[in-house]
């Protein structure tokens, strides 16, 4: 059920915007929030996220926000805070979409979970189109493992070619192509000039074009 | 059912035969999605992949054709020795800087009289998934104003999500309703596109078991259906308002009939039959049928002469 986004969710999306350099873009875009039903999240997670992401163990979720719980509406303990976040096209559809409860509406930009957001793919494309200082954590890939990658490979030392100066272990990145064009998103497991190490994955792939949509497809058949 | 054809298709035997030549037809239509990249900078990267693009009659949209290597072997290998991608697995393809789509329906949606520029204007898709059509209506509205998607079959939702997504659109709604049903939503539309469910005799090239899987009683039950769905698209369009009603369907009872029979049941007068620009004039009778004088304005597009899918578009204003 699309509803206005919370102040609570506004102070976690202000600050991953803020972190990714595009805090200016926050106020020029319609957002509303999908509250994701706790069985709708549990399949999410176990059927589409195995592998690729760590999974969430869902009663330990359950356990520490029944504890930081208090004070919050009734929505978010349903669902323990977890949403989907979507930008609207215009004022307009966002009240159509809030009014009318359409199946779906605007571009999905990804999830607030555990009072944290997660970007998807739609993400990052607003981050490189608004941000082309590339003051954020990112990768840029030669070309013969760019298309390994978009297929769902990881990303080996050697074949980055230019990367974010500050990265941090563990840290999610972008992944771009010599076009400076958006491949995925990647979780670091080295830092700074580390991260070229040869003949070695210092990259997880979390998302890739290739494989996100299809995941993205399959959701909604559950 | 082929054998209809005689009483409506001009030169059917051409049909027959070019059926017969193109069963792996040597082009593919693509339509460059302005929301994320310049037309001509997608054909330009295209034609440095190897890719060999042509352009067509809408600016959108290019003919991507065979190499006579690929012609004459197994397509797919002769593909890969070239190092080339299948058209809908490339980078850009990923990207979402195009989507695959036959010419004739991007006529379809470019005959809706789109503006970019207007922040107000609301259209209505009344048979949206996959998404083809809609996403480009959202490239003609450069993603403002508002569009309406009805799909009632909950699982062909996943695909149209997945390629407005793909495509960048944000301007769209996703209601899982019938149709029929959209007076219920209490809007009304500056656009309505009406890509009405029918037999689909137009893609006999692309799907050659649509020769012999139809018969009559489908061809009774779809226009039974696409005679309601115009009824309930015609109340929901505001004056002045443009709908374009189309299938691909060679059938003057999915076509032609249901527009006549509109034209015929509609006591205010207040319908306006649109010239098109592209295709052959619709018929002026079939059978015992003699057809208002101006269904002939709307056209036919047939695979044997527009190198297109069997198409019918119908392009109506309310006065």
């Amino acid at each position: 059920m699309f509803k206005d986004i919370s102040k609570k969710e506004e102070t976690v999306l202000k600050k991953a915007f803020n972190n990714w350099g595009i805090f200016d873009l926050y106020e020029k875009l319609n957002i509303i929030i999908k509250p994701l039903e706790k069985e709708h999240l549990a399949k999410f997670e176990g059927k589409f996220r195995a592998g690729f992401l760590k999974k969430v163990n869902l009663a330990q979720i359950e356990k520490k926000t029944s504890q930081k719980n208090n004070g919050e509406n009734e929505n978010d303990k349903k669902n323990d805070g977890n949403s989907e976040v979507y930008v609207c096209s215009n004022n307009d559809q966002k009240e159509l979409a809030i009014k009318m409860q359409p199946t779906y509406s605007g571009i999905a930009i990804g999830n607030i979970k555990s009072k944290k957001f997660t970007p998807n793919l739609n993400f990052a494309e607003l981050i490189v189109n608004h941000n082309p200082k590339l003051n954020y954590p990112y990768a840029v890939l030669e070309n013969k493992a760019s298309n390994l990658y978009i297929y769902g490979r990881d990303i080996m030392g050697n074949s980055i070619v230019d990367f974010f100066n500050e990265i941090k272990e563990n840290q999610i990145m972008i992944i771009l192509n010599q076009k400076k064009e958006v491949l995925g998103i990647g979780r670091s497991r080295f830092s700074n000039n580390l991260i070229t190490q040869n003949d070695k994955i210092v990259i997880d792939n979390v998302q890739d074009i290739g494989t996100y949509y299809l995941k993205e497809e399959n959701r909604y058949n559950l | 059912m082929i054998s209809r054809f005689l009483n409506f298709v001009p030169n059917t035997e051409n049909l027959l035969e070019y059926t017969e030549n193109n069963k792996s037809p040597n082009y593919e239509y693509i339509r460059a999605n302005n929301l994320k990249i310049e037309s001509q900078k997608l054909k330009g990267r295209l034609i440095e992949k190897g890719f060999r693009v042509k352009d067509t009659i809408l600016k959108e949209v290019f003919k991507v054709e065979k190499t006579k290597e690929e012609e004459a072997n197994n397509t797919e290998e002769s593909r890969k020795n070239n190092g080339l991608p299948s058209i809908g697995s490339t980078l850009e393809y990923l990207k979402g800087y195009y989507y695959i789509q036959d010419l004739s329906s991007c006529i379809a949606v470019d005959e809706l009289e789109i503006s970019g520029n207007n922040n107000s204007m609301t259209v209505l898709d009344m048979a949206s998934s996959p998404g083809g059509k809609t996403t480009f209506i959202a490239q003609k509205m450069n993603n403002r104003g508002k569009i309406i998607a009805c799909e009632p079959n909950s699982k062909r939702i996943p695909s149209l999500i997945f390629n407005l997504s793909r495509c960048s659109v944000k301007n769209t709604s996703i209601f899982n309703i019938f149709g029929e049903d959209v007076g219920k939503l209490a809007m009304s539309f500056d656009r309505i596109l009406l890509d009405a469910p029918c037999t689909c005799e137009g893609i006999i090239i692309k799907d050659e078991t649509r020769k012999k899987s139809r018969n009559l009683k489908d061809i009774e039950v779809c226009s039974n259906r696409q005679k309601k769905l115009i009824q309930s698209a015609l109340h929901v369009l505001k004056p002045s308002g443009i709908m374009i009603y189309c299938t691909c369907s060679f059938a003057p009872e999915e076509n032609e009939m249901i527009i006549d029979d509109l034209i015929r049941n509609n006591k205010d007068g207040n319908i306006e039959i649109m010239p098109l620009k592209y295709g052959v004039n619709g018929l002026t009778e079939f059978g015992n049928h003699q057809f208002k004088k101006d269904i002939s304005k709307t056209k036919r597009l047939y695979p044997h002469i527009h190198n297109t899918n069997g198409f019918y578009i119908a392009k109506l204003r309310k006065k």
